[in-house]
């Protein structure tokens, strides 16, 4: 995309930004000048002063001091004046002070107070005496700001002397002249002032903020004083010392910290607890691992999750034996911290611990292993699957389900067989789909499995029988074959199952022999529920086919069909004949509407193919489309057909299958360089760089929101800035014709119809439709069409629409990438 | 015009002053919180300052509170004062409180809430730990610097700030008085974890080198109004006009008293999608150093490499709910409040590992706020982290009204030798309020 701000930007700018500055300053501030030494009212004055805000300078200054008075109009002063740079803009506030009254006075303050203005002190220091109690606030207010002794001096007079309610802003004046100091690293003169301010009769957010400028002004004592704070009594020391326990730092701090803990209140150890987490030094962990004996639930807690993010791997089998004495969301919380301790050794510590452990505890070592994807821990978890107590088995078994992989098959398959209980045999079966997943031969892992099952028991069968089929393959679907032969009904049950939730393609024509009755297949005759059993299985089939040719695809939605008695499992099979974007879908949906059970999903799969062929085949879409918007019964349906109808209207000509290939870059080239440096795919390039033929070529994304369909989104191709991408179709034409070629891009395009460029734009640009006109000489049949679309920084993308000359729809157009032609 | 009505607030603000403030114990006893019912004693106490939609959502329950019938309907809340400038706002929210808490205690004659017009009264109250905040927007900052000045734990809605000064002012307070600060960026803890999500597979690498992050939205700020345009229409006796501008400049009163009327730009959602930008790349405690335009966009880049667009992320569809996308070498992750997905999908398929980096986990952001009161935890979404979140949202609308390259320094929060620039990250509030 571009770089520069377009004109429409800076329209919509001008609508939201009230104030730009202008490119010549003086102008700017010139006619707002005027405004204020004019009689204009009051508004045109205010508005005048926002724009002095940015562009106000020295010479504005005049005309801003004579509203500073005005009740009305002297905060907009104030606006402007504030912030100007200019010595002449705090003379003007500091003038202004004996000219306002009351309110007004309290502001002009406020404004000297954000100024900082020292030459101000003086004035202020009389200020903070007022009767007035806001404008002795914001004089004391303003002299905290500004800092230094001579504002100290000015406060310490004001206490006493100011107005009640404005004994408070004095104290907290104080404080803020007490930061300046430290800021300016004198910290006895803060310190002195922290520690006498705290120790007045000062309301308690004062003490607080006093307290804690104490600590952070006191180098050496801080620690003393934090803790102090922490096993005292006295609130607002504590509530300032709280905090900083995270902030003060030092490794001698936190065990000094650490120390504490056991020895302040009930009430404060939790919230010590977290500053020590916070503080992030794992040297305070000891000292919280000792609070996992608290009687105090959330103390307990706490600990746990400070030493969740504390602790290196020794703290992992503590916190495993936490978990086990722990339920609910204590335990949670032991769990969720040893799963993810970050200390590499932690597995080591685990295992070292394991054997030695109580068996409540193995289980959560167990457990945290599986979590943790320990895959070294394998024989130690198959040790605990055989030796452990029976929670510590069903937890084994369930951990070398998450981590091992194909090589553990074979030990899972005797623990299932050796199985104790039901929970343990479906767990291991669980276990062996999913470590033969993660094998490089899963059908070896089938093969020890079927192997197993020999001479296995029928609960036994029926498991081993169930991973092999998940696990998948050419023995397994023999297994599962013989499986619905088998003379045990759990077994047969087992394999019809299996097979219509798991099968593979494969399976589709054992399935749909099922669905029709078991000929051949199952023993006798299929019961109804188990015939649906498998047409359901042979609609998921259909639906997991989706990479398979779209024929190929439609003959099995017919073969389903036929299959179906019921029109559950046909409205079943419409919903995945609808996502077939293929004219033999469309006839077998138009086909369908004549079954009143099933007519109104029929319809609607019509539309849904219709919409989806719309790019490729519009006028078989259009008329499949305008069918349904006059005949169907249900009105939603007829409506959506219209308005797909009236979208393609709109989008008919937009080229939508289109493959890309690239990125192609050249080292310091920038996107405008690049746009004539010939690359690969394009015609006559030859030499030194790769044939044409060794171009790798793949179906241009789409974007993610679908109304975008007719735009190809090439960022996921490009995969950075400054670089080209091509994109390539072929277009068919009844006959030979000129048309127009309506091009929008994002950056530059350089367009080729059968070989020879027919447009060029150099451009860094966002994408608009039909930004670039072209004309093309389309010949009868295909044609082919190739895009060079360069890319400078954020996305890039492109839409071409072919029209007839004139701008009406060229009529028979179609669009394909070229293999399936 | 209309001539200006005396300032109110005088009466009670002088009150105030002089009431001063007691303190609730640093840790409270309901620290120890007890399995099933919460005693009376051991329950935080909390005020309401704004009552409409989103505080009023807080209040009684809606979609941001996470909890059906919000923080009324919780054990360990007693709601003891609302405030709105609105009477029957205010009176009509006091009315349900009490009832709610009448048929709770079976007691006809329970009455546990006040109503008040004046937020400064109602932080004024010694037994309220905690304020909520759901007011107009220009509000926001000084009520926060306020409300912690009166030693309330404070939950407070975006935007946290409409000028980087205030926004600033506000965390300084908050850390001089110990108080437990949570912003309204409920993106980080609701949502089913969606956003910690999206930002712990990028900080853990699995994008690859990142790339930039897309805001979605654009810069905003403080917009000071049209200032004293003609007479306006009569206030309606319901509402105190002057309580509800503040510290806003002064204006007649047109019938608009919206949320966001002294806001422009992304001031109302862009502090979310920002927030999450920044979590993401690493950001929370500091700021871009250098601030562009791109095609009329903000764009930030920070000192660690990381790259915040102030738009959406070309190809993916943006409103102002989102998405936030994290682009990098190896893909992209989108996320919004519906929805996460990764291109390639495999990004998001392959599971966190033990040595991953995991982020501040909190499933609700009340549970959390209301936790953090509980233990002085550092809440998911503080005040410092509010105020870098808002600050790339106003430092973007800075640099959106004077259309050029602005250099930053997040640790003195000024412009570097850019005097114009500077003049913008504050604006001089109306007497007299301060901050």
């Amino acid at each position: 995309m571009k770089r520069r701000l377009e004109f429409a930007a800076l329209a919509v700018l001008a609508l939201v930004v009230p104030a730009a500055p202008c490119a010549n300053a003086a102008d700017a501030e010139d006619g707002p000048i005027g405004v204020l030494q004019s009689d204009k009212t009051p508004a045109e004055k205010a508005a005048a002063c926002r724009t002095l805000k940015t562009a106000g300078t020295a010479k504005s200054v005049p005309a801003l001091a004579a509203l500073l008075p005005d009740k009305d109009l002297s905060h907009w002063a104030r606006i402007a004046l504030e912030t100007m740079p200019c010595p002449e803009a705090g003379a003007a506030l500091r003038e202004a002070l004996p000219k306002a009254a009351g309110v007004t006075v309290a502001g002009i303050c406020d404004s000297i107070g954000e100024r900082r203005d020292r030459d101000a002190v003086p004035a202020l220091a009389g200020l903070a005496k007022s009767e007035d109690a806001q404008i002795a606030s914001s004089a004391a207010t303003a002299l905290g700001k500004i800092g230094g002794a001579d504002a100290v001096a000015a406060l310490k007079a004001a206490q006493g002397k100011a107005p009640a309610a404005a004994q408070p802003a004095v104290i907290d004046a104080l404080l803020l002249c007490a930061d300046q100091f430290r800021a300016a690293d004198d910290k006895k003169t803060a310190a002195a002032l922290y520690k006498e301010t705290y120790e007045l009769d000062a309301p308690e957010h004062a003490k607080t903020a006093a307290y804690r400028g104490l600590v952070l002004a006191s180098d050496d004592q801080a620690v003393a004083l934090i803790a102090k704070a922490l096993t005292g009594d006295q609130r607002a020391a504590q509530r300032a010392a709280l905090p900083l326990v995270r902030e003060i730092k030092g490794e001698g701090a936190t065990k000094e910290f650490a120390a504490l803990v056991a020895k302040v209140p009930l009430a404060t150890q939790v919230a010590l607890i977290e500053g020590l987490r916070q503080r992030g030094d794992p040297a305070a962990a000891p000292s919280i691992a000792g609070m996992l004996k608290s009687e105090s639930q959330p103390v307990r807690v706490a600990a746990i999750e400070a030493l969740g993010a504390l602790g290196d791997a020794s703290i992992a089998p503590v916190l495993a034996e936490a978990a086990a004495k722990a339920t609910g969301p204590e335990q949670d919380t032991a769990r969720e911290c040893l799963n993810q301790l970050r200390d590499p050794k932690t597995r080591d510590a685990l295992l070292e611990r394991l054997p030695k452990a109580p068996p409540a505890a193995q289980a959560e070592m167990v457990r945290a292993l599986g979590y943790r994807k320990e895959t070294q821990a394998v024989p130690a978890l198959l040790k605990m699957a055989q030796e452990g107590d029976e929670t510590t088995r069903l937890v084994a078994i369930k951990s070398l389900g998450m981590l091992a992989d194909g090589s553990a098959a074979g030990d899972i398959t005797k623990l299932l067989l050796q199985a104790k209980t039901d929970a343990e045999r479906d767990t291991a079966e669980q276990a062996l789909s999913a470590v033969s997943g993660r094998g490089e031969k899963p059908e070896a892992c089938a093969a020890q499995v079927l192997a197993a099952m020999k001479d296995a028991a029928v609960p036994a069968r029926v498991a081993l029988l169930r991973a092999a089929g998940r696990i998948g393959g050419p023995d397994a679907l023999q297994a599962l074959r013989a499986g619905l032969q088998d003379k045990e009904a759990a077994v047969q049950d087992a394999a019809l199952r299996t097979m219509a939730e798991c099968g593979g393609l494969e399976a589709a024509p054992d399935l749909l022999k099922l669905a029709k009755g078991g000929a051949g297949a199952a023993p006798a005759e299929t019961t109804l529920p188990q015939r649906v059993l498998a047409l359901r299985g042979y609609w998921r089939l259909v639906a997991a086919s989706a990479g398979r040719p779209a024929e190929e695809r439609v003959k099995m939605c017919e073969a389903g069909m036929a299959a179906a008695s019921r029109p559950e499992e046909k409205k079943l099979g419409l919903t995945e004949l609808g996502k077939i974007a293929h004219a033999s879908a469309l006839k077998l949906a138009q086909t369908l509407c004549a079954d009143d059970a099933i007519r109104g999903e029929a319809e609607a799969a019509c539309v849904q193919i219709a919409v989806g062929l719309g790019g490729s085949q519009p006028a078989e879409a259009k008329a499949a489309l305008q069918k349904i918007a006059a005949d169907a019964k249900n009105d939603a349906l007829r409506a959506e057909a219209k308005k797909a109808l009236d979208g393609m209207d709109q989008y008919v000509g937009y080229i939508t299958t289109w493959l890309a290939a690239g990125p192609y870059r050249q080292e310091g080239k920038q996107c405008k360089q690049l746009f004539d440096i010939p690359f690969p795919p394009e015609p006559g390039v030859a030499g030194a760089a790769p044939a044409a033929g060794e171009v790798k070529w793949q179906p241009a994304p789409r974007p993610a929101d679908a109304a975008l369909f007719w735009q190809a989104d090439l960022l996921p191709i490009c995969g950075g800035e400054q670089c080209v991408v091509y994109m390539k179709t072929r277009v068919f034409s009844p006959k030979e014709q000129k048309v127009k070629l309506e091009i929008g891009s994002d950056d530059g395009v350089k367009v080729w119809v059968n070989g020879k460029v027919v447009h060029a734009n150099n451009v860094e640009r966002g994408l608009k439709a039909g930004d670039d006109k072209a004309e093309a000489v389309l010949k009868e049949g295909w044609n082919d069409f190739l895009l060079k679309i360069t890319q400078n920084i954020m996305g890039c993308g492109a839409c071409v629409r072919i029209r007839n000359l004139e701008g009406s729809v060229a009529e028979g157009l179609r669009f394909d990438t070229g293999e399936a032609r | 015009m209309t001539p200006r009505p005396d300032r109110p607030g005088r009466r009670a603000f002088v009150k105030t002053v002089a009431l001063g403030v007691a303190a609730p114990f640093v840790v409270p006893s309901r620290v120890l919180g007890k399995d099933g019912a919460v005693a009376p004693s051991e329950r935080i106490t909390m005020g309401f300052i704004g009552i409409g939609g989103q505080g009023g959502g807080h209040l009684f329950g809606g979609a941001w509170t996470y909890v059906a019938g919000g923080y009324l309907g919780r054990d360990e809340v007693q709601v003891l004062g609302v405030c709105d400038v609105w009477r029957q706002k205010r009176e009509g929210a006091k009315a349900r409180v009490n009832q709610h808490y009448a048929n709770k205690t079976a007691k006809d004659s329970y009455k546990s809430c006040e109503a008040y017009c004046d937020f400064r009264e109602l932080i004024a109250r010694p037994d309220i730990d905690a304020v909520l905040i759901g007011s107009p927007a220009h509000w926001h900052a000084l009520r926060s610097n306020m409300d912690a000045r009166a030693l309330k734990d404070v939950y407070c809605e975006k935007p946290v700030a409409l000028t980087i000064a205030e926004g600033r002012a506000m965390v300084n307070a908050v850390t001089r008085y110990g108080r437990v600060y949570q912003a309204g960026s409920q993106q980080r803890s609701c949502y089913g974890g969606k956003f910690r999500k999206a930002c712990e597979y990028v900080r853990n690498g699995r994008l690859g080198q990142l790339k930039g992050a897309y805001a979605a939205l654009g810069g905003g700020g403080f917009n000071p109004g049209p200032g004293p345009t003609g007479p306006g229409k009569p206030v309606p006796k319901e509402l105190d006009w002057e309580l509800f501008l503040g510290p806003a400049p002064w204006t007649p009163f047109t019938g608009n008293c919206g949320a966001h009327m002294f806001g422009w730009g992304s001031d109302n959602w862009g502090q979310h999608h920002y927030d999450i930008c920044q979590w993401g790349i690493n950001g929370d405690d500091t700021g871009p150093t250098d601030i562009v335009m791109e095609e009329g966009k903000p764009v930030y880049k920070y000192a660690n490499g990381g790259v915040i667009y102030g738009c959406g992320c070309p190809g993916v569809k943006t409103g102002e709910g989102g998405p936030v996308t994290f682009l990098g070498t190896e893909g992209k992750i989108v996320v919004d409040r519906d929805q996460i997905y990764s291109d390639p999908k495999k990004i998001l398929e392959q599971p966190l590992t033990a040595s991953d980096v995991r982020l501040y986990k909190s499933d609700s952001h009340a549970d959390n706020f209301l936790d953090c009161i509980r233990t002085r935890k550092r809440p998911i979404s503080p005040a410092e982290t509010a105020q870098r979140a808002i600050s790339i949202l106003l430092l973007g609308g800075i640099a959106t009204k004077l259309q050029r390259a602005l250099k930053w320094d997040p640790q003195k929060e000024k412009f570097i030798n850019d005097a114009e620039a500077d003049k913008m990250t504050s604006y001089a509030m109306r007497e007299p309020w301060h901050i």
